[in-house]
């Protein structure tokens, strides 16, 4: 048997491929003995249960699921263009401003921030965010806002400064400069960054829970978990991962053909 | 030689039947050894709570330490979210629940219970501001309750129909909910809200209803331990012992 030694690079190479190839394939063979797949498709894949998420899983808590994504994105990219605005103003009072929101937003947990604006602002000020979406929606777009913010303000820089020289030199205002010449070109710069914020803007969705639902403001999550622990089965929330996929992996392949192309176009 | 083998096989054949067995002097086996492992879902007073010291305690923690002293085990608790806190038992994380349950035939095909060790009802508790409204006078108000249990199905099933039903994942946010006046009123198990009134001159019940729960610990459906936790039960309740646990959070003997 020849020695590792005196085999040439090209020959190691594939041989310590078939070695890897050799031990996933042993490792899923040991993983797929030790389960019964019986068992998993009862409690994970039971088809009449699936079944029995339909209609309200789409009618009910996808539309929830997107109803809180659609005010948490469009409230987001308001604050979150504002706050970039005052983070390359020239007034040093807005810099301060835009940069202690960004870095309290992005520094806790957003669970921690819906707990705050559903419960600790109600309870100290009396003041209360109407509407059944309210809270949970407003929470939302404010930590996204925090995240956009940073997307936004680097999308603006990635603007050559000739573009807002040139705009400036035929006499248009700084704000319509911006407005027509630098925010356009920005965000098209953005869209794949904006587009990956809103799948997570969508997975983060499942949090506003905790601030309590009633029937008709179950999102996909809650639905998931309540009709699992009703029916003692896992199926349920599996459905629910399903939907959710549904939902994202357009988006993600959409992100991913973007950036694609964006790199072509460099 | 051969003797050797023999011998051999059958020492291997004893030490795996003791290992089978497990340690301890419970005939049934609990995840982890020489433990009784609760999944309880604190706070949820006066029945599970943090003690102040690092630790939990209640009437159920109590009561589970108890049982888990007459089976000659420790304690360990698991502080667990309610919902799908018995797919948790029957997954293997913990060997019971003791968190207030009420024994409901839904939850009874999917996990065994003990006999019951506590007898509750349900009750609406407002805030004293807001006077001391019954269920009836809940038209056009929100009743918060909390996810899969016996005082959202009776806020379901009794309250007037144009009264909003808002559940919540976690007992404790029900009180935060209450206190930040985004649900009217809080419909759960009397004791629980009771205890509340009691020890808070904010909170009033304002009304209660007779419902004939009893609480039990859900285990592992057909599980060994049943009988087990059964006997230490009626032990407990013949020494005494639950007596005074009894008395200590209800000031009766129960």
């Amino acid at each position: 048997m020849a020695t590792w030694a005196s085999l040439s690079r090209r020959r190691r190479t594939i041989l310590l491929r078939r070695i890897a190839y050799g031990v996933s394939i042993a490792g899923i063979v040991v993983v797929g003995r030790g389960i019964n797949w019986g068992d998993l498709t009862n409690s994970m894949f039971r088809p009449s249960l699936m079944a029995e998420q339909f209609p309200e899983i789409v009618t009910i808590a996808a539309k929830n699921t997107l109803i809180f994504t659609f005010f948490g994105f469009t409230g987001g990219l308001v604050i979150g263009l504002i706050v970039a605005l005052m983070r390359i103003s020239q007034a040093t009072p807005f810099r301060i401003v835009g940069s202690i929101f960004v870095d309290v937003i992005r520094g806790i947990p957003l669970l921690v921030w819906i707990l705050i604006i559903g419960f600790g602002i109600p309870i100290a000020t009396g003041a209360r965010i109407p509407g059944s979406y309210g809270a949970g929606s407003v929470a939302l777009a404010i930590v996204a806002g925090g995240y956009m913010a940073e997307t936004i303000r680097a999308g603006i820089e990635a603007v050559p400064r000739g573009q807002m020289e040139a705009a400036r030199s035929v006499g248009m205002t700084y704000s319509r400069a911006m407005w027509t010449i630098i925010l356009p070109q920005a965000f098209r710069i953005i869209i794949p960054p904006l587009t990956n914020e809103l799948v997570l803007l969508i997975k983060d969705t499942s949090l506003v829970s905790v601030l309590g639902v009633t029937i008709g403001t179950m999102e996909l999550t809650k639905f998931g978990r309540s009709a699992s622990a009703a029916a003692f089965n896992a199926t349920p929330l599996i459905t629910a991962a399903l939907v959710y996929l549904i939902i994202t992996l357009p988006m993600i392949r959409a992100v991913a053909v973007l950036e694609k192309r964006a790199a072509q176009s460099r | 030689m051969k003797r050797m083998t023999k011998l051999g096989a059958l020492l291997f054949a004893l030490m795996l039947v003791a290992a089978a067995c497990g340690g301890g002097t419970t005939g049934a086996a609990t995840v982890a050894e020489g433990k009784l492992t609760i999944c309880s879902e604190i706070p949820y007073e006066p029945f599970e709570m943090e003690d102040g010291s690092g630790g939990y305690t209640g009437f159920d923690i109590e009561l589970a330490d108890a049982i888990a002293g007459e089976l000659g085990l420790d304690l360990d608790v698991k502080n667990t979210a309610w919902d799908g806190i018995l797919l948790e038992v029957a997954s293997g994380g913990c060997d019971m629940v003791a968190s207030a349950m009420t024994i409901t035939a839904e939850r009874a095909e999917n996990s065994s219970f003990s006999d019951p060790y506590f007898n509750a009802g349900q009750s609406l508790l407002v805030l004293t501001e807001s006077g001391s409204p019954k269920l009836a006078d809940m038209g056009g108000k929100t009743i918060g309750v909390q996810s899969n249990t016996t005082g959202e199905l009776y806020a379901q099933e009794n309250a007037p129909t144009d009264a909003t039903i808002k559940s919540f994942e976690a007992g404790e946010d029900l009180f935060l909910a209450l206190t930040s006046k985004d649900v009217d009123a809080v419909l759960q198990d009397l004791p629980v809200n009771g205890f509340r009134a009691q020890n808070d001159a904010n909170f009033t019940l304002s009304d209660t209803f007779v419902t004939d729960e009893e609480y039990g610990f859900a285990m592992k459906k057909d599980s060994d331990l049943v009988a087990e936790v059964n006997k230490a039960l009626k032990a407990l309740r013949d020494s005494g012992k639950y007596g005074d646990l009894h008395e200590k959070y209800f000031g009766t003997r129960g």
